[in-house]
């Protein structure tokens, strides 16, 4: 059976949406792929805004930017080892991958490679005028994939 | 499934709605265009009643430089360039006037400033004083919040605020860590950020280092009363140190009021931190000698007066000697500074200048505040500070200071039945210019805690400005009783 992929970012945990793919897993007696996605544009258009702003020089911005992807490769890692700890201990084959770059084009690009059958993804709470600003990538995978995209209120 | 080899690494997919994405991609233009067009009406029109020619041009030069600001639809130095040169192509002065403005004391000083700042910086001098105090008072985690927020105001006495939440920043990241704060969950998390940026944000605004502002706002006072008022390092210092207090306890009060921890203990970050201190070793000579250099600039800045030599001359002793102690090269200068900054403030301050003596502030100032307003001191102060709290928190704080200080400059001696000293001026817009609390984009250590992903808009809500609120009572407060009866500025 093809691979379930649950995405996974920075945002924040997601228990309902670990349950769901573990569920949708054994529904199918398929691999879990947990892919952490590092989507750094909101990131960088701060740091740079710093940079630029406090017209601090490309030393400063070298070690925020180290300390920010540092920080977030740990938290990966992190997360990553704790859902695969999870849910291999529920019987539920797992592996982990981690990515880079715009929500919606990395989980495609994964979903391709991997081949996999369903994508799981958190959605977390967000004030309307952020996703008016900032538009929301999860709904846009879901109108541009081929493939079933599930997603879980969070909050 | 389908298979779809199409779909490529390299393709990136826009998510924004469609007019955002319009909007991005257009609002230079737009921006260009509407600033080029506002710029033309105004300069070619007949002059609005009471403004000569040049005082015309100079409107169109300043609003100009408004819209560029504010929009930064051109990045903030090369706005600065275009002031410079747009004042002698519209005839307002000549190009030997306009370029002597550009070689003045506050921009020596800044240069002599942000060159001991990268020293402390590169010799790791700053994060090792901050790491050891941050251990030594972060035992719990109350403690912990709050010796962080006066840690960072305590540093933004001797380096530029941004520099601060810069250097700050990696070692509040690994604390967040280690405790197991989770962005976007922990009110600690975000607590943990906001007191590194407010504490910048306040500590900038207590003496000339903490933020360039400040001496700019003396370079523009200076010039635009013919150098008959100055303010020294630690008059400066005097005068804010009461709003700096006051603003520190209401942040603190907001802080642990509303981001109240929710773990127990810090040791795990302690213990972060001291594997770090570990692995520095022992301070090196470099720290040393930077440390001891700090030290004698400082007090070389704090007698400066006394000893009837310029601030600037005493900040580029203290840079040249890093570099004749071999504490640091230009190349290392050159990888912390962004020199832009200089661009910047030499245009704002000619900018100033032409405002100033074309009449062209007064009459600004005239047309915002009325007659009526302008009777009242203690009014018109509070119109002025609520002004350039409310443009702070939306363009650039040197950007406000260059605006707004011209203006209220010329104001001065109009105010009430006596006027006011025009140094009271200085501090209604410098001060409040400094204390942006609330959106990245009005300062860099809010940007900064913005881009941990631990502080949002959300997080902050209304928090920022009830703090700029109480920020702006100080300001009123310290004004009435502390510059009047205390200082003697009336």
């Amino acid at each position: 059976m093809k691979p379930i992929l649950l995405v996974i970012t920075n945002s924040s945990e997601c228990p309902l949406a670990i349950d769901r793919a573990v569920t949708l897993c054994r529904e199918h007696d398929a691999e879990l792929l947990v892919a952490y996605v590092h989507d750094p544009q909101v990131t960088e258009s701060f740091q740079r805004l710093a940079m630029n702003q406090g017209f601090l020089g490309e030393r400063v911005g070298e070690m925020v930017h180290d300390a920010l992807s540092e920080d977030e490769r740990l938290r990966a890692q992190g997360a990553l080892l704790a859902i695969e700890k999870q849910v291999t201990a529920l019987d539920v084959r797992c592996r982990s991958l981690e990515t880079g770059g715009q929500l919606a084009s990395a989980v495609m690009r994964l979903a391709f490679e991997h081949d996999v059958h369903h994508v799981v993804i958190a959605r977390q709470s967000r004030s309307v005028l952020s996703r008016l600003v900032f538009g929301s990538p999860v709904r846009d995978l879901q109108r541009r994939a081929p493939f079933p995209v599930e997603v879980i209120y969070e909050s | 499934m389908p298979s779809a080899p199409t779909i490529s690494s390299q393709i990136i997919v826009d998510t924004r709605p469609l007019w955002r994405v319009a909007l991005a991609r257009t609002h230079h233009w737009i921006t260009m265009l509407l600033a080029g067009g506002v710029f033309l009406w105004l300069a070619t029109r007949q002059p609005f009643e009471g403004l000569t020619p040049e005082g015309q041009r100079t409107l169109a030069v300043f609003v100009l430089c408004l819209i560029l600001w504010v929009t930064q639809a051109l990045p903030l130095s090369v706005t600065g360039l275009l002031a410079l040169l747009l004042l002698p192509l519209c005839g307002i002065m000549t190009s030997e006037q306009t370029f002597a403005l550009f070689g003045n004391e506050a921009i020596f000083f800044i240069i002599g400033a942000f060159i001991i700042a990268a020293a402390i910086m590169h010799t790791g001098l700053s994060t090792r004083v901050a790491m050891a105090i941050l251990n030594r008072i972060g035992t719990t985690p109350r403690r912990l919040l709050i010796g962080l927020l006066l840690l960072a105001a305590a540093l933004a006495h001797v380096m530029p605020e941004h520099a601060v939440a810069a250097m700050l920043l990696p070692i509040v990241i690994e604390i967040a860590r280690t405790l197991r704060l989770v962005p976007g969950r922990s009110r600690m998390g975000t607590g943990l950020f906001l007191a590194l940026a407010w504490g910048s944000i306040i500590g900038g605004i207590a003496t000339f280092l903490g933020g360039a502002r400040n001496p700019l706002a003396i370079e523009i006072l200076a010039r635009n009363t013919e150098g008959q008022h100055s303010i020294g390092f630690l008059e400066w210092w005097i005068a804010a140190f009461p709003l700096v207090l006051m603003s520190l306890g209401a942040a603190a009060a907001i802080l642990l009021l509303f981001f109240r921890p929710e773990i127990e203990s810090t040791v795990p970050a302690r213990e972060a931190l001291q594997v770090r201190m570990k692995r520095m070793g022992r301070p090196t000579l470099e720290e040393r000698l930077t440390g001891l250099v700090l030290l004698l600039t400082v007090i070389g800045w704090v007698l400066a007066e006394r000893l009837h030599v310029s601030v600037a001359i005493i900040g580029l002793i203290g840079a040249v000697s890093l570099f004749a102690l071999r504490v640091i090269s230009w190349g290392v200068v050159e990888r912390h500074v962004n020199w832009g900054i200089v661009l910047m403030y030499g245009g704002a301050i000619a900018l100033g200048k032409a405002v100033s003596q074309t009449g062209c502030a007064e009459w600004i100032a005239h047309s915002l505040l009325g007659e009526s307003l302008i009777e009242h001191p203690i009014a018109t102060l509070f119109v002025l500070a609520a002004t350039a709290l409310v443009l702070t928190e939306g363009m650039s704080n040197a950007a406000v200071v260059a605006l707004l200080l011209p203006l209220a400059l010329n104001l001065a001696p109009q105010i009430g039945p006596d006027g006011v000293d025009p140094r009271l001026m200085v501090f209604a817009i410098a001060l409040p210019a400094g204390l942006a609390f609330t959106l990245p984009i009005s300062t860099p250590p809010n940007a900064l805690a913005h881009s941990t992903g631990f502080v949002t808009m959300r997080g902050i809500g209304w928090k920022g400005p009830l703090l700029n609120l109480i920020c702006l009572l100080a300001f009123m407060a310290v004004a009435i009783l502390w510059w009047g009866p205390v200082l003697g500025l009336r």
